[in-house]
């Protein structure tokens, strides 16, 4: 892993995403944010995936099931070679495919479309069974919030019972939801230990720290033991740049004129 | 029809290698056989309909024909937004085969009538649905929407109606099957209420010639310019469903003759909209609602009495 490509990465994901959605007047950035950093870790250091060559069989499987965040997806992608950044400037728009919410249809990469919570981690775990016994690994990432989704808690329990080692669910967990904290909406604690008792190995990990992530989701640390992976990554909504961090405005607001330049700023710090 | 559908499932299985049967949890004793056969296609997820239906879009995303088993109102009301986001939107081969179509488990209570399941299902675009009237439809349909591409619904019932052995070559989808023929009133049904409209025929003495029986098997997609054809022949036409008629058999055959501005009269027999508190069996629900074959011959004999 090359600590300062990966987070050269981070800031250009972050940096597509304030724009997209800025340009765009649409939501969701200090989610987008939030998992920028796990999201370049991912498509720069630990995803199998061909840009060129995008259905290739044994290709790890990405399922974003926080659609919401599906901008910095796009980003990737697009950065990734897997089609032009060009196309990054439809985002949202009028008539195009890319949209607010992640959307596999005329998207070349993206592996499944998902928008309302609660989807991913079933699919992933249909898409793990298939893939038990070869060598592809599959990616759920999912937000704090999404939890409150029961839909969830029936997959954990299947995972966990069909031992699929191959899943790796990552949590972004941020502490904040909609329109409150975690904490106060529906507390989730303790995670971990829910976690644990529902079959799955367990990581805490810093969700900004490249390293952190890296060492619990490469490739050597999967499928030693014959348990589903849930990686809880201690996240900061609105991460990078000052005045959206842990702030919910931003989980709506698009930035404008100078809260653009100043954000801009900030991630270019 | 379940018995059908099962023997059908074994056949299928041998032929198709990515075949898998998942259930959320019912059909006891119905799949024994299946399972012993083929142990690895066969999957119990658990009392878990939205998680059934998000692993099924998953193995079919890999390549895998899915089948999935539940109770008719478990297997399409709970899971709703799973078959329409995670299955229909990516078009992949999940088929939902339900059982307990109707008024089927009449005796359960509310929670167990299956009288919504085709209406709300037809309003999503790009699946095939289908609800056969006798085990050759049976047959014929399971067999055609497994090879459909994309997410197919077939609604089972325990019984299929016997009372007229038939049997034909092809099988086409959104095409009207025809059972008995005639030239002035048409009835036109879906699933296992097709025994109530032949006891209804029977029972109404009327001229046979001026009767004519069709089952719409598949209610979608449906072969608009095939329907517009037969319906205009006819001065009257009955739907008979047991389901809700919005969105249902009774909507979708109003809909052509008002689109096409068709001169025959139309007259619906469905659930109408209700929900019935009260339980008891099939013959017994559907004589409540007003679907069952005295209703319905009663209702021939009064437009064959005014048309004298």
């Amino acid at each position: 892993m090359n600590l300062t490509k990966t987070k050269e990465f981070a800031k250009i994901l972050r940096l597509h995403a304030l724009n997209m959605t800025s340009k765009a007047g649409s939501s969701h950035i200090g989610s987008m944010f939030s998992i920028a950093d796990i999201v370049a870790v991912l498509f720069n250091d630990v995803l199998k995936i061909k840009p060129k060559n995008p259905n290739y069989k044994l290709r790890d499987r990405f399922i974003l099931s926080k659609g919401h965040s599906g901008g910095i997806i796009y980003a990737a992608l697009a950065e990734k070679g897997f089609f032009s950044k060009k196309k990054l400037e439809d985002y949202c728009k009028n008539g195009s495919n890319l949209s607010g919410h992640i959307s596999h249809y005329k998207v070349s990469g993206v592996e499944f479309s998902t928008g309302s919570l609660g989807h991913g981690l079933s699919v992933s775990c249909g898409i793990a069974l298939a893939n038990l016994r070869r060598n592809v690994r599959v990616f759920n990432l999912m937000s704090d919030g999404e939890l409150d989704e029961g839909s969830n808690w029936e997959a954990f329990m299947f995972a966990s019972h069909h031992k699929l080692s191959n899943l790796i669910n990552i949590i972004d967990y941020n502490k904040l939801q909609s329109i409150e904290t975690v904490k106060k909406t529906l507390n989730l604690e303790p995670l971990e230990s829910k976690l644990v008792s529902f079959g799955w190995k367990v990581f805490n990990v810093d969700g900004h720290n490249h390293k952190q992530i890296y060492s619990k989701i490469r490739k050597k640390k999967i499928r030693s033991k014959r348990k589903p992976i849930c990686i809880i990554a201690h996240t900061i909504k609105g991460k990078g740049v000052k005045f959206m961090e842990n702030n919910n405005l931003w989980h709506y607001r698009a930035a404008k004129n100078e809260e653009l330049k100043k954000a801009i700023k900030h991630i270019c710090r | 029809m379940r018995e059908i559908f099962k023997e059908e499932l074994i056949k299928l299985a041998r032929k198709k290698k990515n075949l898998m049967l998942l259930t959320g949890d019912l059909g006891y004793g119905v799949f024994n056989k299946f399972e012993k056969k083929y142990p690895k296609k066969y999957l119990n997820v658990g009392v878990a309909e939205q998680n059934l239906i998000g692993i099924s879009s998953g193995l079919a995303k890999e390549g895998k024909c899915v089948i999935c088993y539940s109770i008719a109102n478990f297997l399409t009301l709970r899971c709703l937004e799973q078959i329409r986001n995670d299955s229909v939107y990516h078009n992949l081969n999940v088929n939902l085969v339900s059982t307990g179509g109707g008024f089927t488990y009449g005796v359960l209570g509310m929670s167990h009538h299956a009288t919504e399941d085709l209406s709300i299902l037809n309003s999503i675009p790009n699946i095939t649905i289908s609800a056969p009237s006798t085990n050759w439809e049976t047959k014929m349909s399971f067999n055609k929407l497994v090879n459909t591409k994309g997410t197919t619904y077939l609604r089972l019932e325990k019984n299929a109606s016997d009372l007229i052995p038939f049997e034909r070559k092809t099988y086409k989808i959104g095409k009207l099957i025809k059972y008995r023929k005639g030239d002035f009133l048409a009835i036109i049904c879906i699933g296992g209420i097709f025994s109530e409209c032949i006891r209804a025929y029977n029972n109404s003495k009327v001229n046979s010639s001026r009767i004519s029986i069709y089952t719409l098997s598949t209610l979608k997609p449906i072969d608009e310019i095939h329907l517009k054809n037969i319906l205009r022949k006819y001065k009257f036409i009955f739907t008979v469903e047991e389901n809700n008629y919005i969105g249902g058999l009774g909507s979708i055959i109003s809909s052509i003759i008002t689109k096409y501005s068709l001169k025959t009269r139309l007259k619906i027999f469905s659930t109408n909209d209700q929900t019935l508190k009260i339980v008891g069996d099939q013959n017994y629900l559907r004589k409540k609602i007003g679907i069952d074959y005295l209703t319905i011959s009663s209702e021939i004999k009064k437009v064959f009495k005014s048309e004298n």
